[in-house]
């Protein structure tokens, strides 16, 4: 079905004014047949009148004898009316008529309608009036014992013009209250579709970019309280998501702009002068570093994409143990460049997970654990299930970090001073994809410190039962 | 001028040193806060080009700590580009501030203008008889004609014009007009100061026995 309005408010009040209407049409048809009903015992009762004295002259006038057997019914072939009676009768508007057995019209008043006629025998024996609409006519009669008809009638003409006159009024007095109602219940529904109409509006600013605008909640009835709560938590954490979405493209600006103000100084100086072989080779090799930088940190970026946005990578049973393995193999001779030895104790740690994911957080983990190092230190690897979960240790003997930079070393681009420097190279984001890969598998990934002597990070992956 | 740059990334503190060794200022190096805070209050450079993200202590606590001691104008660099920021450093009292990646012009510019305002000498040309010195050209033109004249050489030239009629002693200029690792004993300066003298008289320099030189 098709609303002409798709507002709830407009829907609410149609089917306000539509109820209304029926009940009110009801009550209209129950009035009117109510008073109509009473205009017609009034007007049967004075028939009846009518026909019970003309009942009684007619048992009068018939010889005692046959009173007493309607057996024998002995029809008057001539029947006068009393004139006292006739004009009683007259008085009151109605007309009258008798009708022998054999149905010939004996007598009748002189207002009766011409075209009168004998109505049918409905029923012998007992005294029963029955009653007619003939035209504007009510009309009533009775069948006595013996087979006469007597009849009486009256025009009821002035009654019906009174009650077409009361069915207008009642369609006045209908319309009027129907007005009313519409109006009562339009002010009643705007104020139940207010907070709906706050909570409109707020969305709307919110769509405009008004991302800090809340619903007003104080003014909301009890069933929309609960509604504009959740509505405003959606809202602060949409706007939480957008300003961290915003400050991390800030920081991705802000990561790329020192490589840049490299190559774009670099290039204007080497471009003043003629310059010397040598220097260009210089310059060339400075833009390649440059080059280099932003083109690891956009690997970077895209790495945290890909984890944040394809949650639903394939998950294989694989050993925790064996991947560090591997790991901890491949990166043996660079840390033996740096004088570092690599210590390993790795039990079989079956989980379940992305193999190439967790292989890249075992790697960030370990690099990290090799650069961040003093020379001539260890790194100390250890796998294996505790609590029926594969847990992955990896310490270091580095110059640890700082009570204060702990709880943000997984933040995108946080860099403690230690590791700010830019000769270590990384590009910030290392241990963000380590979080991010660690989210992704439901794992947990934690860091401890002893500043000046040790750092250690663990994974503990998820029960693989689950 | 003895510029020092603070700046961690070597890269650019490099390209940045010889791109202002070209222009005749004496330019130091510092990779870390703590280095930059010992040298900017160790030496009385001419200006100090400071870069706001460093390693152990920040270019902010660098500026503070400095400006403790002494008025050196300091020319801020940063990354970041938010208005706050910016109020904050020259709040901490940087005289300038920049964005990176920035122009090379717009920093030397930015430079000369730092330190013309420290010396108290709001303009772009210095005229000293016949003698016009273009701080903004570098360049010096002796009775309308241009004179060929090389970076150092200006360099000295436009020191002692800056602060004309003062005695300046041969310390202060090798402090301001050579980096660390040119050698004060030699006697860069005195060839430097006749070689001056030949392209813009012999008078255009005093020298006064154990005090110094001064343009008067």
């Amino acid at each position: 079905m098709k609303w002409p309005s798709s507002s709830i408010r407009t829907r609410i009040q149609l089917w306000h004014g539509l109820l209304l209407a029926c009940i009110l049409v009801a009550l209209g048809i129950a009035a009117w047949r109510l008073r109509w009903n009473d205009e017609l015992r009034r007007v049967d009762r004075e028939l009846n009148e009518a026909l019970s004295q003309m009942h009684r002259i007619l048992g009068a006038g018939r010889p005692a004898a046959m009173r007493g057997n309607a057996g024998t019914p002995s029809p008057p072939e001539q029947f006068t009316m009393p004139p006292d009676i006739a004009a009683q009768i007259a008085e009151r508007g109605c007309y009258y008529a008798l009708w022998t057995r054999a149905g010939k019209l004996v007598a009748h008043s002189s207002n009766a309608p011409a075209t009168l006629t004998m109505p049918k025998l409905e029923s012998g024996g007992t005294i029963v009036t029955h009653w007619r609409n003939s035209g504007d006519a009510r009309e009533g009669y009775v069948f006595t014992p013996p087979g006469e008809c007597i009849f009486a009638g009256v025009s009821v003409a002035q009654e019906r013009a009174a009650m077409v006159r009361f069915g207008w009024w009642l369609v006045a007095l209908g319309g009027g209250v129907l007005g009313i109602g519409l109006l009562v219940d339009a002010w009643i529904v705007r104020r139940a579709i207010q907070p709906v109409e706050d909570i409109i509006g707020a969305a709307e600013r919110i769509s405009r970019g008004h991302l800090s605008a809340r619903i007003d909640s104080d003014s909301a009835s009890h069933e929309l309280k609960r509604l504009t709560k959740v509505l405003n938590e959606t809202f602060a954490s949409l706007d939480a998501a957008f300003s961290q979405q915003a400050r991390f493209s800030g920081d991705v600006a802000h990561e790329l702009r020192t490589p840049v103000a490299v190559i774009v100084t670099d290039a204007q100086n080497a471009l003043e002068r003629e310059r010397s072989a040598e220097e260009y080779r210089e310059t060339i090799a400075t833009h390649l570093r440059s080059a280099q930088r932003m083109s690891a940190l956009i690997e970077s970026l895209l790495d945290l994409a890909q984890i944040q946005s394809h949650t639903d990578a394939a998950h294989d049973p694989c050993d925790l143990g064996a991947l560090t393995n591997e790991v901890a193999e491949s990166l043996r001779s660079l840390a033996e460049q740096q004088g570092i030895t690599i210590e390993t104790s790795l039990s079989p740690a079956p989980c379940t997970g992305n193999t190439l994911q967790l292989v890249q957080i075992i790697t960030n983990l370990v690099s990290n654990a090799i650069q961040h190092n003093r020379s001539g230190g260890h790194v100390r690897i250890s796998s294996k299930t505790e609590d029926g979960r594969a847990v992955l240790r990896v310490e270091n003997s580095g110059p640890g970090i700082s009570p204060e930079h702990l709880p943000h070393i997984f933040d995108r681009f946080y860099r403690t001073d230690a590791s700010r420097n830019r000769k270590t190279g990384g590009v910030g984001l290392g241990l963000a994809i380590c979080k991010a890969i660690a989210d992704a598998h439901g794992a947990e990934l934690t860091a401890s410190s002893q500043p000046g002597a040790s750092t250690e990070f663990a994974l503990r992956m998820p029960s693989s039962a689950s | 001028m003895r510029l020092l740059i603070v700046e961690d990334e070597p890269d650019l503190a490099r390209s940045l040193a010889r791109a202002l060794r070209e222009d005749g200022y004496a330019v130091d190096v510092a990779e870390d806060g703590d280095e930059g805070r010992f040298k900017a209050l160790e030496n009385d450079y001419d200006a100090i080009i400071l870069d706001w993200m460093l390693p152990v202590i920040s270019g902010l606590e660098v500026l503070v700590d400095l400006r403790k001691k002494k008025r050196t104008p300091v020319l801020m660099l940063t990354a970041r580009r938010a208005v706050d920021q910016r109020v904050e450093g020259l709040n901490a009292g940087a005289d300038d501030y920049l964005a990176k990646p920035f122009d090379l012009k717009e920093l030397r510019a930015r430079l000369r203008a730092i330190i013309r305002r420290s010396a108290g000498e709001a303009r772009d040309q210095i005229e000293i008889g016949t003698v016009v010195i273009d701080t903004w050209g570098k360049k010096i033109t002796l009775a309308g004609q241009t004179v060929s004249i090389t970076a150092r050489e200006y360099a000295l030239v436009e020191y002692l014009a800056l602060r004309r009629g003062k005695m300046i002693s041969r310390t202060e200029l090798y402090e301001h007009l050579f980096d660390e690792n040119e050698d004060s004993l030699s006697n860069l300066l005195d060839v430097r100061v006749s070689l001056v003298r030949k392209k813009l008289g012999a008078d255009f320099i005093v020298t006064r026995r154990g005090q110094g030189y001064c343009i008067p």
